[in-house]
């Protein structure tokens, strides 16, 4: 696993700033992603894996800012870099897909000139030179008729349709890193099994780094390299899929696992984490799991326990581990 | 067991012709000739994709909306025969539970309001009576007592969804709908939903039927399962068979179009990923509606619609060329 590193992300702090005083969304997060490497971040509502992406692509509303924290891309801190120089950036080295692709794609102008748009910006091509890239890349992401998608506004294609176009917009610089903000959510079962496998086959053939952003585990086993369970807007668990499902460690990533229904294996009574997630503004003190935690301890309750190596490539932030590190 | 709900040839077909002059009617036909029972005490899935109709036939149990054709029979009556004020009486024996607890409590009533209304609306109580059968409602869905003065919006989704449940089974229903309950939550609260309703079932002997679009959870908490595809039901059987050997090449490309939470077998599932979109259901395919999708289909396919019959025993199937050798996920 000598791969070079792409990005590294170190002990980033995102706070956002509102009338109810400041919210930790982001609070010291550590990762690197490889070249080639898709790495997933789980976690529930809340738990800041969504600031994390947003982050790196500088993409924050004005009350979120980064507090402290670098994100090493290529060797540059990028949180150093101006407005403009991170504008080049995005698009061209780094590139985002979201959730819903009917609100991320511009109702008022067609498929082909959105995806001809960011070619035209960033690789200063002329419009016909424009045209014809786009729909090659259409047809990269499996649109059959290119040509008439490419004239077609975002309403007349299905779901499963315009998450490939956002793909295609996405892939049409071949940027190095892309961000996937729970691509697949919003798509019928049978259309995400299409869309992840569309992804891997571009993985495959662009060695694009991915940061997948999930709540859905199933998700994570069929696409991960590398794991980061996020809960409150810290990592508690970060290591190698095939690890982190045989041998999860923190009680949050083993609870989640075990409550997860699954369709490959008959379950009696499913396990409960009992409790919700903590609101960001009035979070725990010492651990921040220790109120739903079914091992907690006197020590969890004031004291926070640090994210520690236990095996190599396997770090967790749980008292539980600490004597052995 | 008893059968406690019969749907026979139940239809629902949306008229969606537009413009004044077209002499051709257009229709949206959401629910096409659907037939099933529901035992007494048992819990059926309904699946299916966007469009297949799952939520628009739970809305014609209940009465939520006028169907086209077919029979709803609760209880040995058929529904449709029932007077206004008859229909009134016999909804308190069936209810529902909503999927988005956000947009279907209202937010100015607060939560003993919420509850109570099943019960002022049908049953004549004093004051202290009501006040004592809501506490005892929110203790049965792991409310706390001290949450009866709340808004719906001071809570989150999964308490949310709690109140909806305590609403659902104040007047002691029979049979409850559960159109996508766990679908807006986190899967923390999804196990912690999931959970209660089958200790509920349990103690109230409730019969669920529960729609949603999420294999894993169906499955978790189902004991039979109706797969359905634009309008029809194209599979029905108990979740074992489902799981381990569908006949229908849609239940078992719905299968496989699930992840698996075990990286192990990323590589090891030998199932069929579907291809196309799913068509619109104001245009639906000749034939098998299923066939341009269909990895089998043959020309029989394109031209005759296949039957809704049962292959074997308690597992029915809607196709011409069932699977011989379905792949199904659950090992046995």
């Amino acid at each position: 696993m000598g791969r070079e590193s792409l990005l590294e992300v170190r002990n980033l702090k995102t706070y956002f700033y509102t009338e109810d005083g400041v919210i930790p969304s982001v609070d010291g997060v550590s990762f690197t992603i490889k070249k080639g490497e898709t790495v997933a971040v789980v976690g529930e509502s809340g738990s800041g894996k969504s600031v994390t992406s947003l982050s790196i692509m500088g993409l924050l509303d004005a009350a979120g800012k980064i507090e402290s924290g670098t994100i090493i891309f290529e060797g540059n801190d990028i949180t150093k870099l101006s407005k403009k120089d991170r504008r080049k950036l995005r698009g061209n080295e780094m590139a985002m897909i979201f959730q819903e692709p009917l609100t991320s794609l511009n109702p008022l102008f067609t498929v082909g000139n959105q995806i001809s748009e960011a070619i035209k910006i960033h690789q200063k091509v002329d419009k016909k030179e424009a045209k014809k890239r786009s729909i090659e890349i259409l047809k990269k992401v499996g649109i059959a008729r290119a040509e008439k998608v490419y004239h077609s506004y975002p309403h007349l294609l299905s779901g499963g349709m315009r998450q490939r176009v956002m793909i295609a917009i996405a892939l049409s610089c071949n940027p190095k890193l892309l961000i996937a903000d729970e691509p697949t959510t919003a798509l019928d079962v049978t259309i995400q099994a299409q869309i992840l496998q569309l992804m891997k086959e571009l993985i495959k053939d662009k060695q694009t780094s991915i940061l997948f952003i999930t709540h859905d585990l199933g998700v994570v086993a069929e696409m991960a390299d590398q794991v980061i369970v996020m809960y409150a807007g810290q990592v508690v668990e970060y290591t190698d899929v095939f690890t982190l499902f045989k041998e999860a460690a923190h009680p949050y990533t083993k609870s989640l696992l075990a409550s997860t229904p699954k369709i490959h294996e008959q379950t009696e009574k499913l396990q409960v984490i009992e409790g919700t997630v903590p609101n960001p503004n009035a979070m725990p003190s010492g651990c921040r799991f220790h109120t739903r935690c079914p091992y907690v301890m006197e020590k969890c309750m004031n004291n926070e326990p640090v994210l520690t190596n236990i095996h190599t490539r396997h770090q967790v932030k749980c008292w539980l581990y600490e004597e052995e590190g | 067991m008893t059968v406690i709900l019969s749907v026979r040839g139940l239809k629902k077909y949306f008229d969606v012709t537009e413009g004044w002059w077209k002499k051709e009617k257009q229709y949206l036909k959401a629910v096409d000739h659907i037939s099933f029972d529901v035992n007494h005490g048992e819990t059926l899935g309904i699946v299916g994709e966007s469009g297949c109709g799952k939520s628009t036939t739970g809305n014609l149990i209940m009465q939520l909306l006028e169907k086209t054709e077919g029979e709803i029979i609760f209880q040995g009556v058929d529904l449709s025969t029932l007077s206004k004020q008859q229909l009134r009486k016999k909804r308190a024996e069936m209810q529902m539970i909503f999927q988005d607890p956000f947009s279907s409590l209202n937010p100015r009533m607060k939560v003993f309001d919420i509850i109570a209304e099943p019960l002022l609306t049908h049953l004549n109580l004093s004051s202290e009576k009501l006040k004592e059968e809501v506490l005892s409602l929110m203790d049965q869905v792991g409310l706390d007592r001290s949450y009866i003065h709340r808004y719906p919006h001071e809570f989150s989704g999964g308490q949310r969804q709690r109140i909806g449940i305590a609403r659902a089974i104040a007047l002691q229903p029979k049979l409850i709908i559960c159109d996508e309950p766990v679908s807006a939550l986190d899967v923390s609260i999804q196990s912690q939903i999931l959970n209660l309703m089958s200790k509920l079932q349990k103690e109230l002997r409730l019969t669920f039927i529960f729609i949603a679009h999420g294999l894993p959870a169906v499955k978790y908490i189902s004991d039979k399962i109706a797969v359905m595809y634009l309008g029809k039901i194209v599979e029905l059987t108990t979740k074992e068979k489902l799981f381990s050997k569908p006949l229908h090449p849609y239940t078992e490309g719905l299968l496989s179009a699930v992840p698996l939470p075990d990286p192990m077998l990323r590589n090891k599932k030998d199932g069929v990923i579907l291809e196309g979109d799913i068509p619109s259901p104001t245009n639906i395919p000749s034939g098998c509606r299923f066939h341009p999708r269909c990895p089998h289909a043959q020309e029989k396919c394109k031209n005759e619609e296949p039957t809704f019959i049962a292959h074997e025993e308690e597992h029915y199937v809607a196709c011409h060329f069932p699977l011989k050798e379905g792949v199904g996920v659950l090992e046995k």
